[in-house]
């Protein structure tokens, strides 16, 4: 992959051509099961998700689940009639389909699945189909790799669904950000131009690595096998986890004062109190050693919280 | 001392003249509860956490915060002595001097007369070291006169006066420092004796100011586009709700800051802690009981009731304004209930709960509530019951 980047920036003078959006959508379209027709290559999802936003909030009710991270972008003021989010309850984080079946028509509803924070599906294909009834959604499958699961076959028969993927995190292609939306005939408009807008090398490495993607299967188990070696660390030390299809953990305790530890011991966690659920924070999965040096120094916190009194 | 002319005035500075002056005051006993299962040191639950056991939790909390502070040469800290502050700041590099003195045992009234001394010296800001009782006993006596950041090392901080950590109350003193502006925020009165018997009795005790870095804190953690303080988010939600009230409608405004914003917008004055009456603009009923509001709902049939969910633990209903009895509850109904919270509030809560003590009332109100937290702004959460 790094080599196929490094032939895109051989012609940098160029844009990529036709031909070349051609095959990686191509490829996209095999690797997603669903037909070419209905994929979007973008640059990055949250450049999907911004011109979604923008385009489409006008006079309508913009729904999303709280909490998300990256926050998401909110509609301009005074564009979108409400910005309305809904909030996740623990332990499940699941949204309710009565609600989801209740909500005002007409909207324009944005859900990532899984989650981020809290790592878990939180929308079901019947929910989905609820919403798809008389409203505009879009589900952010960022995740879907970990996951397993996806709603994008639901395009097939449903003009008003946008289902985006990244291959930030899976692919392990962060850098060049490239992403691709597959879409129902609503949202195709707004998001087939932005195919213009990727770099070549990102468009020669994203092909590359989509030639033979068995190496995400082996990256993702592999991380999905450290994630559930850490949680269950995590719960000996009496520490919360709650059940994550990703590459991180959602962390609850009793015990104070772990994130700044950390961070203060160079381990960077995302610390949600000041914004969620008190003593709430969330840890990416990374290399055993990393995770080792993570479990130590929380043992270490816990421990002299617990002879602190 | 150098000749300096005729004419002039020499003015010596000190090195103390020109740092900026913060109190710190620490309860050392406030925690201590919490490992033996006590919820809460007040009264004789101290000396029980004693005999249990129970060891001091305030020093850590108090050298996090010294250690993780940036403008360390700039501030003179005027501590309480010994346990009450003193102790925890010698030798952590910060320039202090100790204030008036305390007994081996120290109380609430130690607090209080420490925190006299301190304003009649000239702080700027208070830091204190406790929970809801040592926040009580600060407001007591600091009120609204200056600013006040609270490191949480209670048992139970529901008041949210205090800063989510000690890292967090250190970024909040800096960015004091730096001139961010102030906001105002609640102290509640949780009584203990009824929390240790399992209820959550809580009423709003009054309003502090705090340093208002929201953007700050926020903006150190993610990129965000809210950059809204706390007051004008107040504002937000008053504009929205002004935007929809309709003429002829009783609107019963509960207590709380958020709702003063609202009164002030309607054009009236509210009451901080009581529940005022507000019809097309004009103050109809003040601090008002259950009967009050009965004979108001006569008169005026079609009523609408703005209440704010209290900080911590989510209760609307039931806990903090009783007047809103299970009665005026039937009679204005579920769907004349708006829900207001800013957001730093509204993200801490996992739930609104109501506990009216009538279960059919409880059962009506359950499911989800939209709460405005902005202008055209809402977050669906589920009530429990």
């Amino acid at each position: 992959m790094i080599e196929a980047a490094r032939r895109g920036l051989s012609d940098l003078n160029r844009y990529p051509r036709p031909e070349e959006i051609d095959q990686l959508i191509d490829l996209l379209s095999d690797y997603a099961e669903v037909d070419g027709e209905y994929i979007s290559p973008t640059p990055g999802s949250d450049v999907v998700l911004r011109d979604v936003v923008n385009i489409l909030s006008r006079d309508r009710d913009v729904m999303m689940e709280s909490p998300a991270i990256p926050r998401r972008p909110r509609p301009p003021q005074g564009l979108a009639r409400r910005l309305v989010e809904i909030r996740l309850n623990p332990p499940s984080f699941h949204l309710d389909n009565e609600l989801l079946g209740d909500l005002p028509k007409g909207s324009l509803i944005i859900l990532g699945n899984p989650n981020n924070p809290t790592g878990g599906e939180i929308l079901d294909r019947e929910g989905a189909e609820l919403v798809l009834e008389g409203n505009l959604l879009v589900v952010d499958e960022a995740y879907h790799e970990f996951s397993g699961t996806t709603l994008a076959d639901l395009v097939d028969g449903h003009p008003n669904i946008a289902v985006v993927r990244t291959m930030d995190k899976a692919f392990g292609l962060a850098g060049l950000r490239i992403a691709y939306a597959i879409c129902g005939e609503e949202f195709k408009p707004i998001l087939s131009g932005l195919r213009s807008a990727i770099s070549k090398p990102g468009v020669y490495a994203a092909i590359e690595a989509l030639k033979d993607p068995g190496y995400v299967r082996v990256n993702v188990s592999l991380i999905a096998s450290e994630r559930e070696r850490v949680s269950r660390k995590l719960e000996e030390l009496g520490l919360q986890t709650y059940p994550s299809r990703t590459g991180f953990l959602l962390v609850r305790t009793s015990v104070p004062g772990i994130p700044e530890e950390l961070e203060r011991r160079g381990v960077k966690v995302l610390d949600l109190s000041d914004r969620w659920l008190p003593g709430s924070f969330k840890v990416t999965i990374g290399t055993p050693k990393e995770d080792d040096i993570f479990l130590e120094i929380v043992e270490d916190i816990v421990d002299r919280s617990t002879s602190d009194g | 001392m150098d000749d300096i002319g005729e004419g002039f005035i020499h003015i010596c500075y000190t090195t103390e003249d020109i740092m900026r002056r913060i109190g710190l005051i620490v309860n050392p006993i406030a925690g201590m509860g919490g490992s033996v299962g006590l919820k809460g040191t007040d009264g004789e639950a101290y000396e029980r956490a004693l005999k249990l056991g129970a060891k001091p939790v305030t020093p850590r909390r108090t050298r996090d915060f010294l250690y993780f502070l940036k403008d360390k040469d700039e501030i003179l800290f005027l501590v309480a002595p010994g346990k009450m502050g003193e102790e925890y700041v010698e030798g952590s590099g910060v320039k202090y001097r100790v204030v008036g003195d305390v007994g081996d045992e120290t109380s609430s009234e130690d607090t209080k007369r420490i925190a006299t001394e301190m304003l009649n010296e000239g702080i700027e800001l208070l830091v204190f070291v406790g929970g809801d009782g040592t926040a009580r006993d600060i407001y007591d006596v600091v009120d609204s006169s200056i600013p006040v950041i609270g490191i949480p090392s209670g048992v139970k901080m529901f008041s949210p006066v205090f800063a989510t950590s000690a890292k967090a109350a250190a970024w909040l003193l800096d960015a004091f420092l730096e001139g961010v502006g102030t906001r105002e925020e609640d102290i509640l009165d949780i009584d203990e004796e009824a929390f240790r018997a399992g209820k959550l009795a809580a009423r709003l005790y009054g309003s502090m100011l705090v340093p208002d870095s929201r953007t700050l804190l926020q903006g150190a953690k993610e990129a965000s586009n809210v950059t809204a303080s706390v007051e004008e988010e107040k504002e937000r939600i008053a504009d929205y709700v002004a935007e929809r009230v309709e003429g002829g409608v009783l609107y019963l405004l509960g207590p709380g800051t958020t709702l003063r914003s609202i009164a002030r917008r309607l054009g009236v004055e509210k009451t901080l802690l009581g529940v005022d009456a507000v019809v097309d603009g004009e103050l109809v009923g003040a601090d008002l009981n259950e009967r009050g509001i009965l004979d108001l709902l006569d008169r005026f049939g079609r009523a609408k009731i703005i209440v704010t969910p209290i900080g911590g633990n989510g209760f609307i209903f039931g806990r903090g304004s009783k007047q809103f009895t299970p009665t005026v509850l039937r009679r204005v109904g579920r769907e004349n209930v708006i829900v207001v919270g800013t957001r730093d509030k509204i993200d801490g809560l996992d739930y609104l709960r109501v506990d009216t003590g009538d279960l059919d009332v409880d059962s009506l109100l359950c499911g989800h509530m939209n709460v405005i937290v902005g202008y055209r702004e809402e977050v669906v959460m589920e009530v429990k019951c």
